[in-house]
């Protein structure tokens, strides 16, 4: 049995209540889901809940699995939403917490997380971009995912998931800036 | 360059073009500057990405988040005492029950030398189980018809079915408690001894008490000092630690259980 086939009997299984599945699920799939929990919400004990959440998800609503794409996919859906959620949320809570008579917002600043120091790492340049372009750079770069799937993935039409992906990259090479061109430098020194 | 030939040169560069769309990509790139640096950027980035190491969990994360999320899936427990949520094995030979529960894996069906009994007025119960009562999961329906048996307290010898992987010399004696103070007390010296561990210790599998009873191990627990492992279960949905400590000193291990695991 496939790699696919298998998830998919599993998941069969567990959306019977069946624990001993919904374990090897998670034994399976937990890397990959802590990885993009942990590119997209930035913070470790965050990425912690996100993917707890995620597979909890998993197995209330494993019966609502069709069977038609990947497990993974779905997967990868469930986190990705579960992160855009809670980072809602946590946007939210940070906006309700403000002061009742606090200055009133300045349009132009960046979002807190944009104002994270970019120290030429690219893992710093990613978190500090907005967490749309961020998602879908992660999930087609970093997981190799294709447009196709993160449409699906991220419930948008296939040129927006383009355009996110490119405005992402463009957005990490200006953070990136320096650690882009000089490598580039380097090479040609090198040579 | 025009915004729509840079998201040309951003496709390209991403290699989602063919044919014609393509060459003439590839033709901007090579005529011009700008297209030439963002398809460089694309590229970069894109390498940048692809080589960046993915965050991974450490061992004591992914005990924390099987606990967590299998505790989660448990019913809320808010009649149930606490110390009745858990059970403990303290006495006797925990290394074979380790041996089992990697070897085989799952209570299932009930052959041998099995016995049920209540202690009257009790808040526990104590039963003996053979070990060649471990079947694998897939059993489910063998495994149902046995606790029905063993719901019902039914001390005779149950129906023998044919068990793979058995014949391990384990018994399980679910010991009566009646003193909730006493039990919380160990559990939670047991506890504080859990705090300091670092090293994780495969146990792996299901115990499995019945359809009302399933009960899951994970992986790897840390554990130190005279704990020889601590298996998380969930019994009649509600969550449960087994502490599995002591010598082995003859093929049992002693539990603390409470009644409504071994009825349906």
């Amino acid at each position: 049995m496939n790699e696919p086939d298998r998830d998919r009997d599993l998941m069969a299984r567990a959306a019977t209540g069946d624990r001993g599945a919904f374990t090897e699920l998670m034994d399976r799939h937990e890397d990959m889901v802590f990885a993009v929990a942990m590119r997209l919400m930035r913070d470790r004990e965050a990425a912690f809940d996100a993917t707890q959440e995620t597979f909890l998800t998993l197995f209330r609503k494993a019966d609502r699995y069709s069977g038609e794409s990947a497990v993974s996919t779905w997967l990868y859906r469930v986190a990705t939403n579960t992160c855009l959620d809670l980072l809602r949320k946590q946007k939210r809570r940070r906006a309700e917490a403000l002061p009742e008579h606090h200055d009133e917002a300045d349009p132009t600043a960046r979002e807190p997380f944009e104002a994270v120091e970019v120290r030429g790492d690219i893992e710093t340049a990613l978190a500090a971009i907005p967490v749309d372009f961020r998602a879908a750079v992660v999930l087609s770069d970093i997981h190799g995912l294709s447009i196709a799937e993160m449409a699906d993935i991220l419930e948008v039409a296939p040129g927006t998931v383009k355009s996110r992906v490119f405005r992402g990259r463009r957005l990490l090479a200006d953070k990136l800036g320096n650690l882009v061109d000089q490598p580039r430098r380097q090479r040609t020194d090198d040579a | 360059m025009h915004d729509h030939d840079l998201d040309l040169i951003a496709e390209y560069a991403s290699d989602l073009l063919v044919g014609g769309d393509a060459s003439r990509a590839a033709d901007l790139v090579r005529r011009c500057a700008d297209c030439a640096q963002e398809f460089a950027d694309h590229r970069e980035i894109r390498q940048l990405l692809a080589l960046a190491p993915p965050p991974a969990l450490s061992e004591f994360e992914r005990t924390r988040l099987r606990r967590s999320v299998l505790d989660s899936l448990a019913p809320p427990a808010a009649t149930v005492p606490v110390w009745q949520r858990r059970f403990l094995a303290v006495v006797g030979t925990a290394a074979a029950m380790l041996v089992l529960v990697v070897g085989i894996g799952v209570l299932g069906d009930l052959g041998g030398d099995d016995s049920f009994t209540q202690a009257e007025g009790s808040d526990l119960t104590t039963t003996t189980i053979a070990a060649d009562a471990f079947v694998p999961m897939a059993e489910d329906s063998a495994q149902d018809e046995a606790m029905g048996a063993l719901a019902d307290g039914d001390s005779e010898r149950l129906t023998e079915e044919s068990v793979s992987g058995g014949g391990l010399p384990l018994l399980i004696d679910v010991g009566v408690v009646d003193d909730p103070a006493h039990l919380d007390a160990v559990l939670e010296e047991l506890s504080a001894l859990l705090l300091e561990t670092t090293e994780p210790v495969p146990v792996e599998e299901a115990l499995d008490f019945g359809a009302s009873c399933a009960g899951t191990f994970e992986d790897e627990i840390p554990f130190e000092g005279e704990i020889l492992g601590v298996v998380l279960a969930t019994l009649n949905g509600v969550p449960t630690e087994i502490f599995l400590t002591g010598e082995r000193t003859e093929p049992s291990v002693t539990m603390l259980v409470a009644p409504d695991c071994l009825t349906r």
